[in-house]
């Protein structure tokens, strides 16, 4: 498939085409807010002819060509074959028709560009100027009758917008919003004809009968629906993929802020895991299937919007209201036109079009407020002393004594008072001054919650959505204007105008033109942008780059982890206190530092983020009809700009120290509170991104009786600009795609595609892969022989199999090129200094010149095999439906690292394409939907299990097959296998010796299994536990119940076989670094002997100093919870007001008022803090979490 | 009408084609060739010199904590120096540091994240090797530079090489011998040699480049290695192989057959001679080269400059990283300051006047401290800073004054920092300072190796005579003691004092086999001295102390296996290396 033509290139042409693009994209976007109807078409459109002898048809046709006009006529009613000369100059349709039928017994109609050719029996003998007079000779003697009626469905809802034809003719109409019509119909009409998208067409042979009630049947679901594809649409009925889509409904509420959230639960077979609940930052990571890479860079799923390749970020940025809907593709039949992208799925957002008609007015708004889903519980100072004091005595260390707290301490922090009674007794102040000492509330040792201090408030969160949508005849809009803002949690954040709670807000424009320009050219035009502005704040440089989720979350959490309860008093009288004067705390050397978490929140630097996203896209076809049937070519142009700039500011507030008089301890002194400068760097990161896109593709599609053919052949170029890249080498991407789809008697389907397509990462000669994908169905109820019933309505299967690809192998670009040295190195190892000073100055530093990167000289894409197999069956009258799926799926060619290669070789070796993994599993999806009385309901289920094996990693031989990766799913938890406690110094004297901290255990310490019986406790007892932090099940529900105008949605979601391991730092160790913070899971779990005699199960072990890398901090199954759970994530209750005369006279169309509650309910095991969504990445194990958020909101929209 | 509508298609398909592959080239780019490759580097002398220092920087920083906190082990040890680990040092504070949990239970292979906990990054020696031989691979393609430098280069390379492989075998024993920068077509599974090959091997390289090396270096190139530097890793090599660890008939664990990759299979007295002659053979060199004992009748300050001024003629190597240290040798700093000298290092020293000092081990008050602590020799005071007491080897100086010290050592509260003596050694007349240069091989080392050859060949004349030279530098009187068994204890004694902090003991006092090396040295009851203060204040000023004893502060770990270093447990895994026995 290599090509080598030396051709002149046309990028060159490719651009100037697109900049002419760009302009008339501007012009467009001008006159948007007009819509176009034009009228008079036919008087105004000049036609010239010059034809002799040619047929009556032949000059039809040579006016179809011409114009805009098509003719519908019945062959037996006209003449086609009757010869004429015909020479016309400028002139309007009409005089040309008056001239063509002159002598004829035909009349003619135009509607428009619709001309209706016909016989007029009465008529044709005296008429020679026919349009008006047909109207007249109606009028004066009424031929024809008036039907009315109203379309409903089974359910007695109406159907608005049913067509309602006499059949064999275009004589109809289209019913109202009621789902009401009325038109007038010749006498003679014999057969109605009621179609809808989706209903069963009905026909009804007329009588004498004027109006008409009818009830449309529903088709099997989704039939006649369309779905989005890759580069197309196809009829949901005879789609052989696997794809799954959701409308604009279902995402519209989750009132989220982003659409990878409103997404969860949406569709079968994506999985999400949150990262954080932070405005701006709260974007959930979505797989498709689960995960069959070892790479976690390369897992994420292509995203298309309205057919060019974007980001999550966008994704993440478009405004629900503009979405018609998601389509996700799951197998490589979908998927296998992406080629070289498309391996882990592929997610596509099209969004809204315009439709011909007047103008329909959308508003919408909604506000509400958001909360924490769940809070760790800190641990007060009471317990926490004594806990710790619980802890040194255990540990049995001298050297922690100091730390030990004394009975007066205690006393204190039990009672909220700096001194005893005796103590106070003792001082040399007056009666009224003791008195008052002995009943003010701590300054040293005091007790916080300095999580609910900083966590526990609401914030508010809104939603406006205008949006206009219509057309004339020829263009068709689609405007929309949203905003969004939502913001963080912080309390206090406003203390001294430091202003450091996170927000996101965000405006979004789209504007989408579909224009008609001839009969066979069509443009479609669109144009969107989303403006975001987020705030937070900024990490510590040390824990790597500031502006990235671990540093920032860190700085959000450390100060309230790494503190006991009474670290710092906060803000006392309106100022902020961030240390005792010098020395004066008696609680100093026990980590009584005075600074507390809310002054460490609010000194820190904020960076603003302005993100800017401007899209532009053109699409050209042109329905090459003339030269068959069916054929159409389209070009698509698409640029996208995206500009980021931050400002990084620091707000320096008013801090002070605070003291006790030492003359009178019952007054509290405050010093320092003077403000420094403040300080804005602008452009503290500043970039620009761009692409562009450039697309031709041949369409085809005809039916040849029975048969259904499609054909899509497509070339495609895309380049990303982004000045992170590496080498500042914009990213390409060039390929084609083709499809090939068959169906007989819509009985049989096959589909053939294919993608080819590569990227400058890969080794020239090699950038191109090839990959294809087959698959076939059958639609066994469609089979003539197939017993109609009403028990099975549909049933269908659908195969497919082929290959995909994944570039996003992770590591570097261009891992290709020939290995390379770099200047510098790591910290102090990166040079030397040679020279003779005696420590007077510095010698000269010479820095260091060292091998870096290794180059893989044949390094390529990751290669999927998919095969997948559905199942569609629809039961009673469709009101159950089924579809099930199996897949399978072999990825290999993952980059991965030569796990044998022993370190003394000294030097990384490249990766290569060595890794395999395989991915197995099943979607179950199962609707009901009916109605007792007048309330209808349905119930969606869903399940999909996803279980991925790796098959290769090329690891050591490790003596046992547990200590493997390999033969396992990725991201399987191992560690030790926790069997309880020992409970007693016999029992822990009587046990395998532990290659774990130096062998140190004791009564309380968690007892592990010798799992290979060799007498150690060491990591070849290491065996998998729990699973992965993804889970393998996922399950969703929606329920739907509808009552007139009322009706309450909601969604469950729940996943299972998930694991979420708690083992590091601050959430599982208690005092870390001899001073950090304790929970109560900790303490009220912790081993005790006197739990130990009474028989309770302890779910911590014993109190210690220094849990973390001990006996008790060695990963084991006690530390890894599991993460299922069955969630309330979204539940709305709205009422429509139909059109009543009250909103009719105010022009309103709809109204309809919600109330909404996201992630309202949670069941789950895990322990409070940690929410089941949340991933493990970002520090969320160590305790570095913005929590998840609830939301309740309510909101309105209107139509006008 | 088909064939024409196929045709059609067809054309179309190939037009599309051809706009693809013509656009390819403007599409796919490549970044242009500005990558610097080996070839690059070794193109000019200039450019081969940053190759040269990045193998220096590499290989010497062996045993040395430059990096603030290496949570990757890379380096070696993290949150903590080897004096932490061997018990020159008392590790009381940071339990989450390596040295901490070393010294409380000892090193392991696999620390339970699969990363080993050990006095060694393994793998960074290797690292250090591959560029050294990168260097001697390649020197030969730079245009501008003389043979007779290229060899002098990789003579360099060579020693650098030698001094680490001298470093893993006093650590390991026998270990792979890497002689070329690998790569995946050779045969890389290369398993460990025997102590007897890697040995030679040390000796071998170090034979080859004292042959090429230079006696000295122009001003600008001082640092770089000499001749004496390849003598001097010889010599200590040799010194490690005669003492009784490895010099010995069975080795300290059993590892079966390969009881020959920790021991020599035989105690012979002859690599006593060895040792002897090499280290004669250093001494020789320096006194050629002007390289000698400071000695200008004051000793604090010649014992201070010899450790601690960058430089000085006592040094004939010193780990010029010129960058602030991580902070774990400076008192200055948390990582330094918050744990002092223990009461093991303390009992070391004598009275400057060469007699004993005893310590209480009751309550005694501070006055009495203060009398004792004066009394004691110069090396003590010029490594050590007292409590109370402002800083002897940085005398007038705000920055190094009682009050100063006090306040840097702030972590966790400020109690108990002084211990038997806060970390100033390496600082002498430093001032703000904040970086030295860390001795790798000082002239005193070879007459203390001497004493103790001659000692165990013994011939006590010598062995007072070369150990006399290094104590009335101290300002300490001659020994006259000629009982084998005694000498030994008094060199082992002279050992700890003077090389304090200089990463001798940690391997010295295994390779020694001490007795009491699980019982006070490295492990068991860890002593130091505890102070009382005021008002429950904190140290400032000699007047904030009421009291002190001398009490045990926590338990050390000890067990036969940390004779030797634990392999990592991934290397085990990939199935080349034998590790040490009992890990």
């Amino acid at each position: 498939m290599k090509l080598k033509l030396k051709e002149r290139d046309i990028f060159q042409c490719f651009l100037k085409v697109f900049f002419v693009m760009r302009i008339t994209l501007f012009f467009i976007l001008v006159s948007s807010m007009f819509a176009f109807s034009i009228n008079g078409y036919s008087q105004n459109a000049k036609l010239s002819l010059n034809l002799r002898n040619v047929s009556v048809s032949h000059v039809l046709k040579a006016i179809e060509e011409q114009s805009e006009f098509i003719f519908f006529y019945q062959d037996q009613q006209v003449d086609l074959n009757r010869n004429i000369n015909i020479i016309i100059v400028d002139k309007p349709v009409n005089e040309i028709l008056d001239q063509l039928f002159e002598g004829s017994d035909n009349v003619y109609k135009i509607n428009d560009r619709q001309i209706i050719i016909g016989k007029s029996q009465e008529l044709s003998k005296t008429i020679t100027q026919p349009v008006e007079r047909i109207f007249q000779e109606e009028v004066q003697q009424p031929k024809t009758k008036t039907l009315n009626g109203k379309v409903t469905d089974t359910k007695g809802e109406s159907i608005p917008g049913t067509t309602i034809l006499i059949k064999g003719t275009t004589i109809g109409t289209i019913s109202d919003i009621d789902g009401k019509f009325t038109f007038n119909v010749p006498l003679d009409a014999k057969t109605l004809t009621f179609s809808f998208v989706g209903m069963k067409t009905l026909e009804i042979q007329m009588g004498e009968e004027t109006t008409f009630t009818v009830s449309l049947e529903e088709m099997t679901i989704g039939i006649g629906e369309l779905v989005v594809v890759g580069y197309g649409t196809q009829k949901k009925e005879t789609v052989t993929g696997s794809v799954a889509s959701v409308g604009n409904k279902e995402l519209l509420q989750s009132p989220v802020s982003n659409i990878s959230n409103a997404l969860v639960g949406r569709i079968v077979g994506l999985t999400a895991l949150q990262s954080s609940g932070e405005p701006g930052d709260d974007a959930a990571t979505i797989m498709i299937r689960g995960v069959s890479t070892l790479n976690s860079s390369g897992q994420s799923p292509l995203v298309i919007i309205d057919g060019v390749e974007s980001s999550f970020s966008i994704l993440n940025a478009v405004d629900a209201n503009e979405i018609e809907n998601v389509s996700v593709l799951k197998d490589a039949s979908a998927t296998a036109v992406y080629g070289v992208r498309g391996a882990n799925g592929v997610i596509i957002l099209t969004t809204k079009r315009g439709k011909s008609g007047s103008p329909k007015i959308n508003f919408s708004s909604n506000f509400g407020f958001t909360e924490l889903t769940s809070k760790l519980k800190m641990l007060g100072s009471y317990e926490y002393a004594k806990y710790k004091n619980e802890a040194i005595r255990y540990d049995n260390d001298p050297s922690l004594n100091d730390y030990l707290f004394t009975d007066d301490e205690i006393w204190k922090f039990q009672n909220n008072r700096d001194y005893t009674p005796t103590e106070v007794e003792s001082m040399n102040i007056t009666p009224a001054q003791k008195a008052t000492l002995l009943a003010q509330p701590a300054l040293y040792y005091g007790s916080h919650d300095y999580f609910e201090e900083q966590y526990g408030g609401t914030a508010p969160q809104q939603q406006y959505n205008l949006n206009i949508s219509g057309g004339g005849d020829r263009v068709r809009y689609f405007t929309s204007l949203g905003y969004f803002s939502q913001a963080g949690l912080f309390n206090d954040s406003g203390y001294g105008g430091a202003d450091i709670n996170s927000f996101y807000k965000r405006y979004n424009f789209r504007s989408n033109y579909d224009i008609d320009v001839t009969k066979n050219l069509k443009i479609s035009a669109g144009l969107s942008g989303q403006f975001a502005t987020n705030g937070g704040i900024l990490g510590s440089s040390a824990d790597g780059d500031i502006t990235q989720s671990y540093s920032r979350h860190k700085a959000m959490m450390v100060a309230i982890l790494d503190g006991p309860p009474y670290v710092g008093p906060g803000i006392i009288d309106g100022k902020l206190v961030n240390g005792y004067v010098s020395f004066t705390n008696p609680l100093e050397a026990k980590a009584g530092w005075g600074s507390s978490p809310v002054g460490n929140l609010l000194l820190r630097p904020y960076l603003t983020t302005i993100n800017t996203n401007l899209n532009a896209n053109i699409k050209v076809t042109h329905t090459l009809d003339y030269l068959t049937k069916g054929l159409s070519v389209t070009g698509t142009v698409s640029y996208n700009d995206t500009y980021i700039k931050s400002v990084y500011r620091t707000q320096p507030i008013p801090t002070y120290s605070v003291t006790r008089n030492p003359d009178n301890p019952s007054e509290i002194l405050f010093y320092g509170g003077s403000v420094g400068a403040a300080s804005i760097t602008d452009n503290y990161k500043n970039y620009k991104r761009r692409q562009e896109y450039y697309e031709l593709a041949t369409n085809y599609k005809r039916e040849f009786g029975k048969h259904a053919v499609t054909g899509l052949v497509l070339v495609n170029a895309q380049k990303k600009y982004d000045p992170s890249y590496l080498y500042n080498v914009p990213s390409g991407l060039i390929g084609m795609a083709s499809r090939a789809t068959y169906s007989f008697d819509e009985r049989y389907l096959a589909e053939v595609d294919m993608g080819y397509n590569g990227s400058e990462n890969f080794p020239e000669g090699s950038r191109f892969g090839f990959f294809p994908a087959f698959s076939a169905g059958w639609i066994i109820s469609n089979e003539p022989l197939f017993p109609k019933s009403d028990i099975v309505s549909w049933l269908k299967v659908r195969g497919s199999y082929g290959e995909v690809g994944n570039d996003q192998i992770g590591g570097n670009r261009f891992l290709y090129l020939p290995s390379t040295w770099g200047y510098g190195g790591d910290y102090a190892y990166g040079g030397y200094s040679f020279g003779n000073t005696n420590g007077g100055s510095k010698d000269p530093f010479y820095s260091g010149a060292y091998e870096s990167t290794v180059g893989n000289p044949f390094v390529t894409w990751e290669r999927a095999k998919k095969a997948n197999i559905g199942f569609e069956i629809n039961f009673f009258k469709n009101r159950l439906t089924f579809v099930g799926d199996i897949f399978q799926e072999k990825r290999d060619n993952i980059l991965w690292s030569l796990g044998t290669v022993p370190s003394i070789v000294g030097a990384s070796l490249p990766k290569a394409n060595i890794g395999k993994v395989t991915n197995k599993g099943y979607e179950i999806q199962l609707g009901w939907n009916d109605r007792i009385g007048k309330v209808a309901y349905s119930i969606k289920s869903n399940v999909a299990y996803a279980k991925n094996n790796i098959e290769y990693m090329d690891e050591p031989a490790y003596p046992y097959d547990w200590m493997n990766e390999t033969g396992f799913s990725l991201g399987q938890f191992k560690g030790l296998d926790a069997n309880g406690f020992y409970n007693t110094n016999e029992e822990a004297l009587n046990r395998p010796y532990s290659n774990i901290d130096g062998n140190h255990v004791q009564p309380g310490d968690i007892r592990y299994t010798d799992i290979n019986g060799d007498g150690v406790i060491d990591s070849k007892d290491k065996v998998p536990i729990g699973y992965s932090n993804m889970p393998r099940y996922s399950f969703n529900s929606t329920l739907n119940i509808g009552y007139k105008g009322f009706n309450v949605s909601a969604l469950f979601i729940g996943t299972a076989q998930g694991s979420f391991p708690i083992a590091s730092l601050y959430l599982l160790n208690p005092f870390y670094m001899n001073a950090g913070t304790a929970e109560q899971f900790q303490y009220y779990g912790r081993w005790t002997p006197e739990k130990a005699a009474q028989g309770i199960d302890p779910t911590f072990p014993r109190a210690s100093m220094r849990t973390y890398s001990s006996q008790n901090g060695t990963f084991n199954d006690l530390w890894l919870k599991s993460s299922d759970f069955i969630r309330l994530k979204n539940i709305e209750v709205s009422y429509t007001f139909k059109n009543t005369g009250l909103l009719k006279r105010a022009g309103i169309n709809a109204l309809r008022i919600y109330c909404t509650g996201n992630n309202l309910y949670t069941w789950t095991n895990l322990m409070d803090g940690l929410d089941p969504e949340q991933q493990n990445s970002g520090g969320a194990s160590d305790g570095y979490l913005y929590p998840m958020v609830r939301t309740y909101s309510f909101g309105v929209n209107i139509q006008l | 009408m088909k064939t024409e509508r196929i045709s059609q298609n067809l054309a179309i398909t190939l037009i599309l084609m051809i706009v693809m592959s013509a656009c390819q080239k403007d599409f796919l780019e490549k970044p242009q060739g500005s990558d610097t490759t080996v070839d690059s580097i070794f193109s000019t002398s200039l450019k081969a010199q940053s190759a040269i220092a990045l193998a220096y920087s590499q290989s010497l920083a062996v045993g040395i904590t430059l990096s603030g906190w290496d949570g990757n082990r890379d380096y070696g040890l993290c949150g903590g120096t080897l004096a932490n680990i061997s018990g020159e040092v008392n590790d009381l504070k940071y339990n989450w540091g390596d040295s901490w949990k070393i010294q409380h239970s000892g090193m392991t292979a696999d620390d339970g994240s699969g990363k080993p906990l050990s006095d060694d990054g393994f793998n960074f020696n290797f690292k250090s090797i591959r560029q050294n031989n990168l260097v001697i691979e390649n020197i030969d393609k730079v245009v501008d530079m003389s043979a007779v430098e290229k060899e002098q280069v990789k003579a360099e390379m060579k020693t650098l090489i030698a001094y680490r492989y001298e470093e893993m075998f006093k650590r390991y024993g026998g270990v792979p011998l890497v002689k070329k920068s690998l790569n995946t077509k050779d045969s890389i599974k290369i398993p460990r040699a025997s102590l007897e090959q890697t040995l030679d091997f040390i000796l071998t390289l170090c034979d080859e480049a004292a042959l090429v090396l230079p006696d000295t270096y122009p001003e600008k190139w001082k640092g770089r290695v000499t001749k004496g530097v390849a003598l001097a890793i010889k010599a200590e090599a040799l010194m490690y192989a005669a003492r009784p660890l490895f010099n010995s008939a069975t080795p300290y664990m059993d590892l079966g057959a390969n009881n020959n990759l920790i021991c020599f299979g035989n105690a012979d007295p002859a690599r006593w001679q060895k040792a002897l002659d090499a280290n004669t053979a250093v001494l020789d060199w320096t006194h050629a080269n002007n390289y000698r004992i400071i000695t200008t009748g004051s000793p604090l300050d010649d014992y201070g400059t010899a450790v601690a001024t960058p430089g000085n003629v006592e040094v004939l190597l010193a780990y010029k990283s010129q960058s602030a240290f991580g902070g774990y040798y400076d008192q200055r700093s948390e990582g330094g300051g918050s744990n002092g000298m223990s009461f093991y290092q303390m009992s070391q020293y004598l009275k400057a006047d060469g007699t004993e000092q005893t310590w209480p081990t009751e309550i005694t008050p501070y006055a009495d401290y203060a009398t004792r602590i004066q009394e004691m020799e110069p090396r003590y005071k010029a490594s050590a800073g007292a409590a109370g007491i402002d800083a002897w080897n940085n005398p007038n100086d705000t920055e190094w004054n009682s009050t100063a010290m006090s306040n840097r050592s702030t972590w966790e509260g400020r109690g108990g920092t002084e211990a038997c003596g806060r970390r100033v050694k390496f600082w002498y007349h430093a001032g703000t300072r904040d970086w030295f240069e860390f001795p790798l091989y000082r002239v005193a080392e070879f007459y203390l190796n001497l004493a103790e050859a001659y000692n165990e060949l013994g011939q006590p004349a010598m062995t007072q005579t070369n150990l006399n030279v290094i104590r009335n530098r101290a300002g300490l009187p001659n020994i006259t003691e000629s009982n084998q068994a005694n000498l030994r204890k008094m060199i082992q004694r002279e050992w700890a004092v003077e090389f304090y902090e200089e990463n001798h003991q940690y391997f010295d006092v295994k390779h020694w086999k001490l007795a009491d090396i699980g019982n006070g040295i490295i492990g068991g009851p860890k002593l130091s001295f505890i102070f009382t203060y005021i008002n429950g204040n904190f140290g400032l000023v000699a007047t904030d102390y009421i009291s002190y004893i001398t009490q045990t502060v926590y338990t050390g770990f000890w067990k036969s296996n940390q004779y030797l270093t634990p392999f990592p447990q991934q290397e085990i895994n990939k199935g080349y290396l034998i590790q040490n026995p009992g890990y």
